[in-house]
Formats: C-alpha cells, structure tokens, sequence
C-alpha cells in the first residue's frame, strides 16, 4: 500500500504532495483539522489524525527531518539523528495501521529519546568521549515501550556531559540553545530534549531527572515536563548518575500529550529492582477533573527571597488563576529538613555517582570532557560510607516530614525555575532537588513569559503525593486550559 | 574544617586506599569539589536524628477516599 492509498482509504481523497513539507491545511475535508504546521501538531492532535488515517506517519516523520535539517545547525538538540530507522518505523507504523491494526497514541508519532537511553546498535554516548564509541545491544525498557506502542525514534537529544550540571560545554558535543533566545542556555540536563519540543523538531521525548534535569530545561524552553514518582518508570537501561535519585519522565508540549506519554512508559520493569508493582491508572482520565476544592499548596514567602521579579509576577498570577477556578489556595511551612535537603542531595548524588563512575575512573579518566564531571566524581569518591549514610538517612527523616506535611495538601505549587534563562539569582530554596530526594512527583508548564530580558518562558511546578500524578495532571490541564502559554512558539 | 594543607594529603591517601592515584595536579584541580562535599556533611551533621533513624523509606500510594492503598517502589 501507498502511503496515498493509505491517506485515502478514510478521506476519500489523495495527499496533495508526498514530498514537500506539508502545513497541516493541505489534507483533505473529513474533519475540522487543527492550524499551524505539522511539526508542532500535539500528540493528541496527531494521534487522532493518523488513527483516522488523515495523516501519515511517515508524512510527519518526513516534516519532522525535513525540520530538523533546517533548524538543528542552530538548535543542536540532536547528538545523533536516526533518519533512516525513522522513515523505516514510520513506512511500517503506516503500513500496519492501514491493515487495521492501530496500536494507540504513540503509533506513527515521531519522538526523541535523551542520549543516556540504551538503543540496541545505535550508539549512546551520554555526551562523554569516555562513552563516545557505546553501542548498546538492547533498549531501554523506555526505548522498547515506546517502540512497541508504535512511535518513531528520530535521534538521540543533547545533554552536557554524563548529565551532570544544568547545561554546559565541553563534553563530546556542543550544548544545545534556547530556542526563545539562540543565546541563552536552554537548561539541563535534559536540554536538547526540551529545545527540539520548542523547536518543533519532534513531537515528544523523554528526559532524565536527578537535580531538576527535566523540569529545569522545561520551564527555560517553555514545555511541559513531569518528573514522576520514584519507581514509576523504569530505569533499566539508562546511564546512572545516582540510582537513588534518577528518574526518566515525558517531556511535551502539552499536559494532556504528557499524561499520554506517561502512560506508554510507566508500569512495573522486572529488569528494575526499584520498580513500583503499582497498577498504572490511565492518566489522561484526570484531566477533566478540574481544580474545584483542590488544596493548593504554596511555601510561605520567605522561601522565594531573591526570586526574579518577573517569576514572582507570573507565579502570583498563576495563583489567582487557581483561585478562579475554585481551588483553596494557602500557605503552609516547610519542614525544617527542607533547608539541608539539596545538601542531602549532593552528597548521595555525588556518592553513587562516584561508585558508578569508579571503573571509568580507573581505565579511562583520560578521556573525560572539558567540563566538572571527572573532578567531582574523583572528589566524591572520597566521601566515607558513614557520611553517605547519615545523609540518606536525613533524607528519610525529611521524606517522612514532607509526608506529614502532604496530608493537608492536594498539590504543591512553587516557581519551575527562580529566574528566566540565563539569569543569576541567589535563593535560599530553588524547590528541584527536594523532590528528586523524597521521589514525589512534580510537574513543570508554562505560566508566563519575561519581560525583563524580554520573552523567556517562566514555569509553573506542581507537586504531589508518591503516585498521584493523576492529581497533577488535573491540576495543569486546568490551568493550561485557562491560560494561553502553551500555544507561542519560538521565533527560528 | 581542615586547612587546604591538611587536606590535600588525606585526599591523596583515601584515594590511595579506593585504588585510586590522584596526583598533585588532580589533587589541586578537585580540592574545591571535595571541601563542597565536607560542607554539605557539615550541614546535614546538624540535623538531630533519633538512634533509631533508619536510611530507607517506602514510598507508597497515599490511601485516596474511595481507592485502596498499593505498594510503591523501595529505594
């Protein structure tokens, strides 16, 4: 079958051009189709075309690549492109689609996968020269989820070196740039991943989140990104930093494609010691919950001195937003744990960070990039055990608190990020870590935008209880159905 | 807190011990990294823990009106 046949079977009439990039009103009547080009349909959006057969996947793949070779020179999301298996996934996910046999939302939909992710013989470099010739012989369990849903694996995405920092030079590639704002740093770790979302490079991706690695580059790109409960996605097959505070989440460019997302990757991996055997309930059911009686948390005041005016500004006007919609906004304290918990952080981080570095370290520290990874593992080889233990267990003191403190609590809101891209702030509580450390889910979207540097995304974070990210996802639909952000798209 | 004197050599000898072997220059270039991580143990040595404090916790799905408690991932 053709992919003209296939587009019309259902619509009755032939794809206008099978090679030029095609804008999203070239397609045949059979349905009001959303604006705007192909490359930024939402995973909604496309999934629902493509089920209807009113768009190929291998059209969208195509204007996908055709993009990324137009922009990525100046992006740098990509480490590695995957042209070729893509265009393959996307004639077999076409094919099989037209037999009838529809695997669900991610089938045909291109996505990017950050380049700590195992990809049976395609190499994973993880941005180190120490890994820079690694090809791995299996997938991640996420690559190998999102491969069985159907989706179609178009590259590898940009990280600073082994993930460490926010974002940075000197690994094996240049750093990506913020598509907002070609000069200002996209964040990290999980940069390119949020960059080519922005960029409208790909439709979805998955990032790593051990600091902030997801929510960070999210809120600087203007995205969506959720860093779900500990357990809940399998980390098999991804490059640690620290097993214990790792965690792999969807990134997108709306909350519904998130909770879309999070349902193809989450569920129990018996490859994954740490794996939740919680059931997976379907996500996208809470997005029509609303916010009605919902209790909002926010941390009282002084916890945001030295924030940016503009993220201030934002962040009291996403609160009134919440309020409109019904919910019990209130200020609450903070347990007193919280003020040591990104020094918890740095140390178990940097502890197991050191302990996986260690055979690196001994065979090839040579080859470690310009940046501060081999001196900080080095350094944090010499933290004793007594030192790594007393630090966790502050940190099961501080997750036992937070616990306590979640029982008056629906959801936990705070600032994504203190300031724009790019702008430094000195803050006493930045809210990244603490989650990584107590393995709560959070969630970062956007709330607004800078006017002091002009036109950087601002994010809004939302928290919640160990697996109740349904109760998130209710929360963010609500207020990105109220608000406009999500749909500006970056100057390129 | 050590001096940077005092530092150094016992960098180097609990290198020594892990089969690690830093040198003067690798010594000198992760001397700032390693006072970080003794700063951040001064911090969280002032956090009063119980002799019974234990370094694990279970997260588990908070019991929701109407759902049932599950289990949740060990870390």
């Amino acid at each position: 079958m053709t992919r003209r046949d296939f587009l019309a079977v259902t619509a009755g009439a032939a794809f206008s051009s099978a090679n030029r990039a095609p804008a999203i009103d070239t397609f045949r009547p059979g349905g009001q189709p959303p604006s705007g080009d192909l490359v930024f349909l939402s995973l909604t959006e496309a999934s629902a075309l493509i089920k209807a057969r009113r768009l190929s996947p291998v059209e969208l793949t195509r204007a996908c690549l055709d993009r990324i070779d137009r922009l990525d020179s100046r992006v740098g999301a990509f480490i590695t492109v995957t042209r070729e298996e893509a265009l393959g996934a996307a004639r077999a996910a076409e094919q099989e689609i037209a037999r009838g046999r529809y695997r669900g939302p991610m089938h045909g939909i291109p996505f990017g996968i950050k380049d700590t992710h195992y990809t049976k013989g395609i190499r994973t470099t993880a941005n180190t020269p120490v890994l820079a010739d690694f090809v791995p012989d299996f997938d991640a369990t996420v690559v190998a989820k999102l491969k069985d849903a159907g989706g179609v694996m178009v590259g590898k995405m940009k990280l600073p070196e082994f993930s460490f920092g926010g974002a940075g030079e000197g690994g094996a590639f240049p750093d990506a740039k913020n598509p907002w704002n070609l000069s200002r740093t996209p964040g990290g770790s999980s940069s390119g991943s949020a960059a080519a979302l922005a960029a409208g490079l790909l439709t979805v991706a998955t990032g790593g989140d051990t600091s902030g690695s997801i929510r960070n580059p999210s809120t600087f790109c203007g995205v969506v990104g959720m860093k779900p409960t500990y357990g809940l996605v399998s980390r098999h097959g991804i490059i640690v930093i620290s097993w214990s505070l790792d965690h792999v989440g969807p990134m997108t460019r709306t909350v519904a494609d998130n909770a879309r997302l999070l349902n193809v990757i989450a569920g129990h991996d018996p490859a994954d010691d740490t794996s939740s055997s919680s059931p997976v309930p379907d996500y996208t059911a809470a997005l029509r919950r609303g916010v009605r009686a919902m209790r909002v948390g926010v941390p009282k005041r002084p916890q945001f001195d030295g924030y940016h005016p503009d993220v201030m500004r934002a962040f009291h006007d996403a609160l009134d937003v919440f309020r409109k919609l019904g919910a019990n906004v209130f200020e609450f304290d903070l347990p007193a744990t919280a003020d040591v918990v990104d020094d918890v952080q740095s140390i178990v981080r940097i502890a197991e960070a050191a302990s996986y570095h260690e055979p690196f370290l001994a065979t090839k520290a040579d080859r470690y990039g310009q940046t501060s990874v081999r001196r900080d593992v080095e350094a944090g080889s010499l933290v004793t055990a007594v030192q790594y233990l007393r630090a966790q267990k502050v940190r099961a003191k501080f997750t036992r608190e937070f616990s306590e403190t979640f029982r008056a609590l629906d959801v936990f809101v705070t600032p994504g990020m203190p300031a724009p891209a790019g702008e430094r702030v000195d803050v006493k509580q930045p809210f990244r870590r603490m989650f990584n450390v107590c393995g709560f889910p959070a969630l970062v979207l956007p709330m607004g935008f800078s006017s002091n540097p002009a036109g950087l995304p601002l994010g809004l974070q939302i928290a919640a209880k160990p697996f109740d990210e349904e109760t998130i996802y209710a929360a963010a639909q609500a207020f990105e159905s109220a608000t406009e952000w999500h749909n500006r798209r970056p100057t390129l | 807190m050590l001096s940077d004197a005092e530092l150094k050599p016992l960098m180097k000898q609990l290198a020594r011990v892990l089969g690690l072997n830093l040198t003067d220059e690798r010594v000198d270039a992760d001397l700032a990294a390693y006072k970080g991580h003794l700063a951040a143990n001064e911090k969280i040595r002032t956090v009063p823990l119980a002799m019974e404090a234990e370094p694990f916790v279970r997260l588990e799905r908070t019991r929701r009106a109407g759902g049932a408690g599950r289990p949740g991932g060990a870390r």
